[in-house]
């Protein structure tokens, strides 16, 4: 692959702008039991999922937040607006989506990106998809991929079966919050014996400022299916923070494979709290495909739960924290079968100020004999005052596991730096090159497309590093 | 003071490491197409000269110049100096994990030659060179040096010079750690895949590799300073006679004059 | 819940009359009882303990013993019979050293030291080797300014302030300037009875370019009733100084033990742990390095064989302060039966601790379906010109290996033995003194027979 030379120019975040779209609806501030009534009522629901939100807003007001990992206490949930919507039809064609918010998405790449090499896309814009579609072969092929919203509509049995069954409400502070107000999200089923060749597309935006998304994304891969899942998240630079809280939920049946690849490239102001964990069943493969590049902070740990024996997970993420950034990322695996094995890749640039952290677990139960659990973090550390932990979590409880972390720190070396200026190449570039290399087991899993902007959003991020 | 004909001129060098003087004063004229050879017991200051040659942050120099074809070596930056066509074969080059072979060497070579071959172009011009260094083809495709063996590296050295065609290739100990055929096959490509005005200066501690190179001038370097030249003659002689007769010699006074 | 121990301020009040102690002492016992009653009881919800449950254990009735069966010998030779039975391997080397103890040799029984020796012509060059109600005593000027100040100040955990209130015995080591002694200081704290409680409390400092190694060895025999032991260490090893402090538990089957150990390091010096958990029933054992001088080093090697309901907590923080400090920590673990171990370490580099280079690592084998390793090698990093790295692997025996072993003709627990040696080995070989390693192995040996 080829390392892309970009004429970035003096660009910084480059997603920063915001549009004057007047929204449909906009709640006041702050949350209380109405607010999750009216968000519900808007979208009249259905009963159970009304009582749902109410016994989850419950939950969210009695945990406590987490007192480990990034500092919260910013937060203010009080001073977040929990429901925007934007448009009040959702678009299946592009050309009927409302201009402003056209051309916003057009201006991050999306429909253009979708006519090359998707199956399918959605785009949610504050609270609500304005846009979805799926290319007709998939949509014969039983595959349903809307916003789930529409899900809960047009699929309430599938929605009811799943909904919260991999992440309660009660799980966390912030599942229950999501659970209360969740909007939007995609929803995605994949058939018995399907294998969608092309990646199916989320896009989320934040537009309005105070702005907190909940989206709530479940993928249900039946048996022996096959899918690819990408999203990508952006935000405008406001001065105040907005929170992002999404809650994902995968079941991996039965000898399918589910690819999640997830590009987050909030603004600097964006609080990323969120809760992402898959089910795998027998013989499939779970796998997590994380870059953290953007938020202020982000807390999130993909996890997999490997149910029945033969499941794999597969983790493989990357966090750039640059000055003002707190990265605390990380995955959990939890052995709850025999022969199950999992495989974590954790790489972490620090720059600046910033600060990266990888937290993680693996845990084994008793008897779940032939377990096998490889975990690798590096951390590349910038500059003087960038700073990076490792808190790896294993718990093993059979005797039969084989369990293997390593953890490295590093800084970008003079020495290699020197090596590849010595062949032509100046600083910079060759500064950029070895962080390109240091990823490279990140880009390599992603599609082409997906990997050139990559590794031109890290060179972005490391624009004025050389003094 | 520079010389038209000349390739590189260095005069009256002198390099610090930190607060220790390495190099002290050392004068040395390159010209075009000739093979020149430094030699001389560990820790001289040969290896020295090849990175204060190349420009590494941590080697001050305190006097003297270094020119190439009348400009100021010592004024650009490492990346200039490779682009001036000055080329160093580290004797421990660095591992880059994930940038393979070909990729940065299509980069180094777009950069020096200005020219802009695609990955495919490239890889054919890489390909023949890989060929007549016995380099294995899927070489191209591994991360640089990253779990390269000592031979393996050395060749991955003599390829990038092959590939990018320097006025001037400095060899710092390429020889150490190589079996005969592995030499062999390092000399050869030094001898044939440069341009023939190409100059070399090997930097060996033993004679074995000028074998195999043979060079037109041997110079000898005691305690940062060449003490004595001559021609290929005088790399037997220190084969036969060893070092300790030129410390001897040259040794005392090199400290004196500090 | 219950209260997990049962002593109260009549019991820091009669250590207090009993004692001829200063007043400095007595103090600095008020305060750390009242630090001791203002800090919470560590819970599994506290970070440090997630994995260890004090609330199960049976410790409230434990009592202080001041004075021991045994009294007090001036001569080693002089010991009843059954109060060196648990000393043999030492009695053996005391004979064959033709009854010397060089360079030094304390025995504490139970709260009492009962045999103190030390080489005289150390002292003479200033050297002390003392329990540590002498050296509160006899002196204050070296002791005051390092006891329970900087190292393990007063009210830094629950446990170290309730052994600086109740402390009772411990050694205190002095080296001055320059001193280099080759063979080890050696101390033994043994454990008379059932339901004991024993807080022994040391101090070692190391002047600027003084080389020594000191060997601590706690032993009791097995008793029904639970008991409990809380040792702290306090450690200063000054500019170029380097110190070995080798520490071996071997505690009956019915011991409680926390403690504490903890070194500062200065400038170019070093400071090598080595920890041996064998015995005991439950063992938090915590050991921190500080380096906190420009080139100070440290290494730390440990190992434990952990079998039916034990379980081992082990703490160790490398803490890099300065430029140019390393810091290396082994840890290796062999668990059978129902045993649990839990590891935690910490590599933690300040801002100013650049050039750093710190390895932490750990490795256990579990032998049985019952046993269970938690481990958690952390890292925090704030210096970016820093090598550090940490590994942590929890398997089995290889099958091939054993394999191997039987078909050139050994048993299977032959083969599972040599390849669990092999395993220890790269801590083990540390170890200095032949006799103590050959001690060492013979107890894993029998414990895997078992």
């Amino acid at each position: 692959m080829s390392l892309p030379t970009t004429d970035i120019g003096t660009e910084e975040y480059k997603y920063g702008f915001s549009d004057d779209v007047k929204p449909e609806i906009i709640f006041d501030k702050g949350l209380s039991r109405k607010t999750v009534e009216d968000i519900s009522n808007i979208k009249s629901e259905p009963g159970w999922m009304t009582d749902l939100r109410l016994k989850a807003y419950e939950i969210f007001l009695e945990k406590p937040m987490p007192e480990w990992g990034a500092d919260l206490s910013e937060i203010d949930f009080d001073d977040i607006i929990y429901f925007v919507r934007a448009s009040d039809k959702k678009m299946t064609d592009w050309d009927d989506v409302p201009a402003e918010i056209k051309e916003t998405f057009e201006k991050l790449g999306i429909p253009e990106s979708e006519r090359k090499f998707l199956a399918g896309a959605e785009a949610q814009y504050d609270s609500e998809s304005v846009y979805g579609a799926l290319q007709g072969e998939w949509e014969k092929q039983g595959v349903i991929f809307v916003d789930t919203d529409t899900a809960l509509r047009e699929h309430e049995k599938l929605v009811k079966k799943y909904f919260g069954s991999v992440v309660p409400a009660a799980d966390n502070k912030l599942a229950a919050l999501n659970t209360a107000v969740w909007s939007g999200g995609s929803f995605l089923y994949i058939p018995k014996g399907v294998k969608v060749g092309l990646p199916l597309q989320a896009y989320f935006r934040i537009n309005t400022q105070n702005m907190g998304q909940f989206e709530r994304t479940m993928i249900i891969a039946d048996e022996g299916s096959n899918v690819q899942y990408i999203e990508g998240c952006t935000a405008p630079t406001y001065t105040t923070n907005s929170l992002h809280s999404a809650v994902v939920e995968i079941i991996c049946k039965k000898d399918s494979r589910v690819r999640y690849t997830t590009l987050q490239n909030w603004s600097g102001n964006v609080y990323n709290l969120v809760t992402k964990r898959a089910q795998a069943y027998e013989n499939a493969t779970m796998e997590w495909i994380d870059a953290n590049l953007g938020s202020k902070v982000t807390m999130k740990y993909p996890s997999v739960y490997l149910m029945e024996r033969g499941a794999k997970a597969d983790v493989i993420s990357i966090a750039f924290a640059n000055t003002g950034q707190h990265q605390d990322v990380g995955s959990k695996v939890v052995h709850l079968a025999p022969y199950t094995t999992s495989k974590i890749i954790s790489k972490s640039i620090s720059k600046g100020k910033g600060r990266s952290t990888y937290r993680g677990l693996v845990k084994i139960h008793e008897g779940m004999e032939g377990c096998k659990s490889n975990v690798n973090c590096d951390a590349l550390l910038l500059d003087e005052a960038s700073a990076t932990d490792t808190y790896p979590y294993i718990e093993i409880e059979d005797p039969t596991a084989a369990i293997e972390h390593e953890a490295t720190v590093s800084k970008l070396s003079d020495e290699q730096i020197f090596y590849l200026q010595q062949r032509g190449i100046p600083e910079d570039e060759a500064r950029n090159m070895i962080i390109n290399g240091f990823i490279e087991p990140f880009t390599k899993l992603l599609p082409l497309e997906y990997a050139v902007e990559m590794n031109r959003l890290i060179e972005l991020q490391m624009e004025g590093s050389v003094g | 003071m520079t010389e038209k004909n000349g390739l590189l001129t260095v005069e009256n060098l002198k390099v610090k490491i930190g607060d220790k003087e390495i190099l002290k004063g050392v004068d040395l004229k390159i010209g075009p197409g000739e093979v020149h050879a430094i030699m001389g017991p560990n820790g001289t200051g040969k290896s020295t000269l090849a990175y204060a040659l190349a420009g590494k942050s941590s080697y001050e120099v305190t006097s003297g110049s270094v020119t190439m074809e009348g400009e100021n070596v010592l004024e650009m930056s490492p990346d200039e100096r490779a682009r001036k066509g000055l080329f160093l074969a580290f004797q421990y080059p660095s591992e880059v994990p994930g940038v393979t072979v070909d990729n940065f060497l299509r980069v180094a070579y777009n950069t020096i030659k200005k020219e802009e071959l695609s990955i495919w172009e490239f890889r054919n011009l890489l390909k023949e060179k890989m060929e007549f260094l016995k380099i294995d083809e899927s070489f191209s495709g591994r991360y640089l040096n990253e779990g390269f063996s000592g031979g393996e590296k050395k060749r991955n050295e003599i390829l990038q010079m092959a590939v990018l065609q320097p006025k001037l290739a400095v060899l710092d100990e390429t020889d150490s750690g190589l079996d005969i055929d592995a030499l062999q096959i390092v000399a050869k490509g030094v001898n044939e895949l440069l341009p023939e005005d190409s100059s070399v200066l090997v930097i060996t501690h033993y004679q074995r590799i000028l074998r195999y190179i043979k060079p037109d001038f041997v110079h000898v370097m005691i305690e940062g300073r060449i003490v004595e030249t001559g021609g290929g003659e005088l790399a037997e002689k220190l084969e036969e006679k060893g070092y300790d007769w030129l410390k001897e010699k040259y040794g005392e006074s090199g400290k004196d004059s500090d | 819940m219950t209260e997990l121990l049962g002593f109260g301020w009549e019991d820091v009040e009669r250590i207090s009359s009993d004692s001829e102690s200063p007043d400095w002492i007595k103090e600095k016992r008020n305060t750390a009882w009242e630090a001791y009653e203002n800090l919470p009881m560590p819970t599994q919800r506290d970070e440090m303990w997630k994995y260890t449950d004090l609330s199960t254990l049976n410790i409230k009735n434990v009592k202080t013993l001041e004075k021991s069966k045994y009294s007090a010998v001036e001569k080693f030779e002089s010991f009843p019979d059954e109060a060196i039975k648990l000393l043999s391997d030492e009695a053996i080397h005391i004979e064959e050293n033709g009854g010397m103890c060089k360079p030094g040799l304390l025995i504490q029984h139970d709260s009492q030291v009962t045999f103190t020796d030390v080489d005289e012509e150390l002292t003479e060059k200033g050297v002390i080797f003392c329990s540590m109600a002498d050296a509160v005593r006899n002196h204050p000027e070296l002791v005051q300014k390092h006891f329970m100040e900087k190292v393990v100040p007063v009210g830094e955990g629950k446990f170290s302030s309730l052994n600086a209130a109740l402390w009772n015995g411990g050694i205190f080591l002095y080296v001055p300037k320059g001193i280099e002694i080759k063979m080890p200081f050696k101390s033994y704290i043994l454990m008379t009875d059932g339901g004991e409680a024993l807080f022994h409390h040391s101090l070692i400092v190391l002047e600027a370019g003084a080389h020594v190694t000191y060997i601590e060895q706690c032993r009791s025999d097995d008793y029904s009733t639970d008991s409990l032991n809380s040792s702290v260490a306090e450690v200063v090893v000054k500019d170029g100084a380097s110190l070995n402090y080798m520490t071996f538990q071997n505690w009956g089957n019915n011991v409680v033990d926390i403690s504490t150990r903890k070194a500062v390091v200065e400038r170019d010096a070093s400071m090598n742990w080595m920890v041996g958990t064998l015995g005991g029933k439950v063992t938090r054992s915590s050991f921190e390095t500080r380096l906190i001088g420009q080139g100070a080093s440290t290494n730390t090697r440990g190992f434990f064989l952990a079998s039916d309901k034990q379980h081992h907590d082990f703490w160790g923080l490398l803490s890099h302060e300065a430029p140019n400090t390393t810091a290396d920590l082994l840890y290796k673990g062999v668990l059978k039966g129902k045993s649990r171990s839990v590891f935690r370490g910490l590599i933690k580099i300040s801002e100013e601790a650049q050039q750093t280079d710190s390895y932490l690592t750990n490795n256990n084998i579990l032998l049985s379906d019952d046993a269970r390793a938690d481990s958690v090698p952390t890292l925090e990093i704030n210096a970016n010109d820093v090598k550090a790295s940490h590994g942590a692997t929890v398997g089995n025996l290889d099958k091939d290996e054993i394999f191997y072993l039987m078909s050139r003709g050994l048993t299977k627990s032959a083969a599972e033995k040599l390849i669990i040696n092999g395993f220890f080995a790269p801590v083990l070989k540390a170890i200095d003194s032949e006799i103590l390693r050959e001690h060492i192995y013979q107890f894993i040996d029998k414990k895997l027979g078992a």
